[in-house]
């Protein structure tokens, strides 16, 4: 009589352990919004895309709902260009493609550790760090969806800007410490310019004068426990670079914002902005607290500025707004370790 | 029925703290588990059957986590909801965990040299020093009395072959053994990822374990036994998913003891000194670790009577690796002072247990264990130091750290309502104040904090029930474990209140062995309940229904005794994960063979 009270009770528990999911509608079009990159947890977790449109988190793991499939990990970045969403995840080695409903179309396996994009027309240029040999390379992605060219860069490419036919490609601290920019004529792939920066530059942006600065991030000497800071820089037309600041170290993620002619970028703990010429950074006033700030980027034509809070990246990150003109800020929930933010209006 | 009385009502008590708590604890092959007293096998340990560790070894664990990379790889094991690094892996008492990491790999033990284990439920650290405050598995291998030499080769069709060697002497007043194990591994397996049926590719494991222990009876009630364990391994660690991403690890590991034994009219005097010098390198792209590591450790235990035992060790521990900015020592002396109260039906253990680490007085912790006919009440206050890589590690490692310290309860009853049936079932309640947490600190590091506080309770229940109607022997075992270990206290406000990342809140088994003549058939069934994999529990793994069997023969011709098993894992194709993005094989096969030569 004992056993057979026991085994009931045991039988009652694993039932209780059972639950079901409703699945989430997602509308067929993926169109517009704000995408967020979120790495997922290290070492072991799986990526995802956070699809956050009209106010509100639309979807977390945007990819996953529509394909039924996993990203892989680490989701690096996402970017948009000539009518597919490109996905950089960097430890698979992989770049995942996705049409405009966000169904997978291709995927590039074997490049190297993935990094960033920039388009050049019609084309997709992604940047990778390569396996760890010192050496990096840059694909150029075709229409077709074909790796047309490779270019090996001597470095780790981080973010790049593409003006024209060349490409400056920031070589950032990979898997050392690095402080060059190089730059590219894409057509020949040929290296046309070397420029030396402070420690690890990271990130662009092109101000209304067509001024193209550079963000440096500065870098961390872990076995003397020392950290040493980054600047800012503007590229004379000459290839040369003139530091406009000094930036606290961590510092990434530059944008632009036309309207008020203001740069803006963050640091590990805070959001700062800079006007051309000025000696120093305003710090803005962050709408909550947050443990860490991850990624940046700014809605420029609605004035709103996005910002990622990956908490202890190992639990649900939450991505902020705030409206540059109201002040007022919103707040999103994204996956696991939220970083870079792409949009898309 | 005084014992039941008392159990009911720290069973109640326990339910009105807890809520959710219910059953209770285990047993399997070739590791017994203790729950209650520290020295040897008590009334609630089960014996069993040599085996080998394999992974369903370890899932048949109530109340035990693995956290394994593939069905080979690294596999870190954790008691009841506490980490990997609060449980010690002992050899010869000395907790084998990494001074840098405090985690072990089980996956390097010999499958088939450590024949009989013991896995301690509760924590053991007024006994064994530092990581054991979650219990802890200690390492045993127990010679057949025999002159025999056996050879065995196992292989999977994941292609993996383990071949092994021993040879168990004894002459005159002298026993020794010798164990050698080859291993091959490829680790090529099939799993399913996004629906798709894949193939991993190999990713080598390569190397072998030498054991030797010998053991010499020197007369006038004098043993001395000298035991060496020697390990080296190459591998290639995968990537989430088995993809390639050139992450390799060297191992090379030295581990020897030399314990003796007097006993003199009501006294007992053990001795030890117990040395492992160990190397582990890790390369991946951006990463060329290299850390060596040695530890000392001399020991004296005096017993009188079993009423009074005193102990004193000395350990020194140090770490030379190309992380540090400089080599790092930390010295200890353990002092445990143990009294033992003989009751009428049952004994009452105290242990006060002042340890000093690098001139430093730890928290003292004491140890309470009550034995009541078959009923036993567990009460330990226990520590765990700081690892090398917490204190040390050059960007954020924190010096001022605080020791964790854990407070635990437990309860243990055994019924046998008849001659078949043994029911063995535990309660638990452990609350752990400043554990160790690595937080993010700006300036793109991280530093460990001592802010995160934990309770796991739960409960465990085994029954053993050994059919007397069949026509061949059996055994039929079932288990049951809850495991509710939650954050009180976290860095992250989103994960106070959540449970505990990869503890399964339930887990089961059912196992059927039997033999009849020289056939014998295994089946394991087990339950792995939902597993969370991100501290607010936004993340989770789903619950796995994990099956084995296998069938076998063994026959005797002359002094030749042949032993021949087909065994076949995940039968029923569970597509499930142990960590994230590591699916675990879908079902494979394996082919044991083992001849035993008994010389006359």
């Amino acid at each position: 009589m004992k056993f057979t009270f026991s085994f009931v009770f045991l039988s009652l528990l694993f039932l209780s352990a059972c639950e079901k999911e409703e699945p989430i509608p997602v509308s067929d079009t993926v169109d517009r919004g704000v995408f967020v990159a979120n790495q997922g947890k290290f070492p072991d977790g799986g990526g995802a895309i956070t699809w956050i449109k009209d106010n509100a988190t639309h979807e977390t793991d945007l990819y996953s709902k529509i394909n039924a499939a996993t990203l892989g990990n680490t989701v690096q970045s996402i970017f948009f260009n000539a009518g597919h969403y490109f996905i950089a995840v960097n430890n698979a080695a992989s770049v995942e493609v996705v049409d405009k409903t966000f169904k997978r179309v291709k995927t590039f396996n074997q490049l190297g550790f993935t990094r960033y994009f920039a388009a050049w027309g019609n084309k997709v240029i992604a940047s990778s760090w390569g396996a760890g040999t010192g050496t990096g390379m840059l694909y150029v992605i075709n229409e077709a969806l074909e790796i047309e060219r490779t270019i090996e860069v001597k470095g780790a490419p981080e973010k790049m800007l593409v003006i024209g036919s060349d490409v400056w490609v920031s070589l950032s601290n990979g898997f050392g410490v690095d402080s060059l920019i190089a730059r590219y004529d894409l057509p020949t792939a040929k290296l046309k310019k070397l420029t030396t920066v402070d420690k690890g530059p990271n990130s662009f942006a092109v101000d209304n004068l067509g001024r193209i600065i550079v963000l440096c991030e500065g870098y961390f000497d872990w076995l003397n426990n020392v950290s040493i800071p980054g600047g800012l820089y503007v590229l004379a037309p000459d290839g040369s670079a003139i530091k406009l600041i000094s930036v606290p170290q961590g510092s990434g993620n530059l944008c632009f914002n036309p309207a008020s002619q203001t740069y803006f970028f963050n640091s590990f703990s805070d959001i700062y902005q800079y006007h051309f010429g000025e000696h120093a950074l305003i710090t803005l006033t962050l709408p909550a607290e947050t443990s860490s700030i991850y990624g940046l980027a700014l809605d420029a034509p609605n004035n709103i500025l996005y910002f990622s809070d990956p908490k202890d990246y190992a639990s649900q990150g939450t991505v902020f707004s705030i409206n540059l003109e109201s002040q007022k800020s919103e707040k999103y929930p994204a996956a696991i370790a939220p970083g870079q933010i792409f949009i898309r209006n | 029925m005084t014992s039941l009385r008392c159990y009911y009502l720290f069973v109640l008590l326990l339910f009105l703290a807890v809520a959710e708590a219910q059953d209770l604890s285990a047993n399997l092959d070739s590791i017994e588990i203790i729950a209650p007293k520290y020295l040897p096998s008590s009334r609630f340990a089960a014996p069993t059957d040599t085996s080998t560790l394999q992974l369903i070894t370890w899932l048949r664990l109530p109340g035990l986590s693995i956290n394994s990379i593939g069905s080979s790889g690294l596999s870190t094991l954790s008691n009841r909801g506490m980490s990997s690094r609060h449980t010690a892996i002992l050899y010869e008492g000395v907790p084998l965990n990494g001074l840098t990491t405090g985690v072990f790999d089980v996956s390097l033990l010999p499958i088939h040299f450590f024949n009989r284990s013991h896995l301690f439920k509760e924590g053991l650290t007024s006994y064994t020093g530092n990581q054991a405050m979650g219990g802890a598995l200690s390492l045993g291998h127990q010679h057949s009395g025999l002159n025999e030499l056996v050879s065995s080769a196992h292989y999977t069709s994941t292609h993996n072959l383990t071949l092994h060697q021993l040879w168990n002497g004894a002459f005159n007043k002298v026993r020794w053994t010798v164990g050698w194990e080859r291993i091959h591994h490829l680790n090529q397996q099939q799993f399913y990822k996004d629906l798709q049926l894949l193939t991993s590719p190999s990713f080598l494991r390569d190397g072998h374990n030498l054991n030797g222990e010998l053991s010499i009876d020197l007369g006038n009630s004098h043993r001395l036994t000298a035991k060496v364990w020697w390990q080296d391994f190459d591998r290639e660690i995968p990537g989430p998913y088995y993809l390639r991403v050139n992450q390799f690890q060297q191992d090379k590991n030295l581990r020897s003891a030399l314990t003796h034994s007097w006993q003199k009219a009501s006294w007992q005097l053990d001795s030890r000194l117990v040395y492992f010098d160990e190397t582990l390198n890790y390369q991946s792209p951006g990463v060329d670790s290299r850390a060596k590591t040695n530890l000392l450790n001399v020991k004296t235990t005096a017993n009188f009577k079993r009423l009074w035992q005193l102990a004193i060790a000395l350990q020194s521990e140090n770490v030379t690796a190309n992380f540090y900015t400089l080599s790092r020592t930390r010295n200890s002396m353990l002092l445990s002072m143990t009294r033992n109260w003989k009751l009428q039906h049952g004994w009452i253990h105290l242990s006060v247990a002042p340890h000093l680490v690098n001139d430093k007085w730890m928290p003292l912790h004491a140890d309470l264990r009550v034995d009541y006919r078959s009923f036993q009440f567990i009460a330990i206050r226990n520590y765990n130091l700081p690892g090398f890589n917490d204190l040390y590690w050059p960007s954020g490692g924190n010096p001022n750290l605080k020791t964790e310290k854990s407070f635990q309860l437990s309860a243990h009853q055994l019924w046998q309502p008849s001659a078949a049936v043994q029911i063995k079932s535990s309660l638990f309640s452990y609350h752990i104040n400043d554990l160790i947490q690595w937080v993010p600190a700006g300036n793109s590091t991280w530093t460990p904090v001592n802010q995160k506080k934990i309770w796991s309770r739960g409960g465990e229940i085994n029954l053993d029930y050994r059919p007397d109607w069949l026509p061949f022997s059996s055994i039929i075992n079932a288990h049951y474990s809850l495991t509710k270990a939650t954050h009180l206290d976290d860095a992250s406000v989103a994960s106070r209140g959540k449970q505990l990342i990869y503890v399964p809140l339930h887990k089961a088994g059912l196992s059927f062995k039997s033999q009849f003549s020289f056939l014998h058939f295994d089946a394991d069934l087990v339950y792995l309940g939902k597993r969370y994999d991100t501290t607010d529990n936004f993340l989770s793994l789903p619950p796995a229904w994990i099956t084995a069997a296998s069938l076998g023969i063994k026959v005797n011709y002359k002094n030749i005794q042949m032993t021949v098993d087909y065994r076949v894992e995940n039968l029923v194709q569970a597509q499930y994960e142990l960590v994230r993005s590591f699916p675990m094989p879908l079902r494979y096969h394996t082919f044991f063979i083992q001849i035993k030569y008994l010389p006359k």
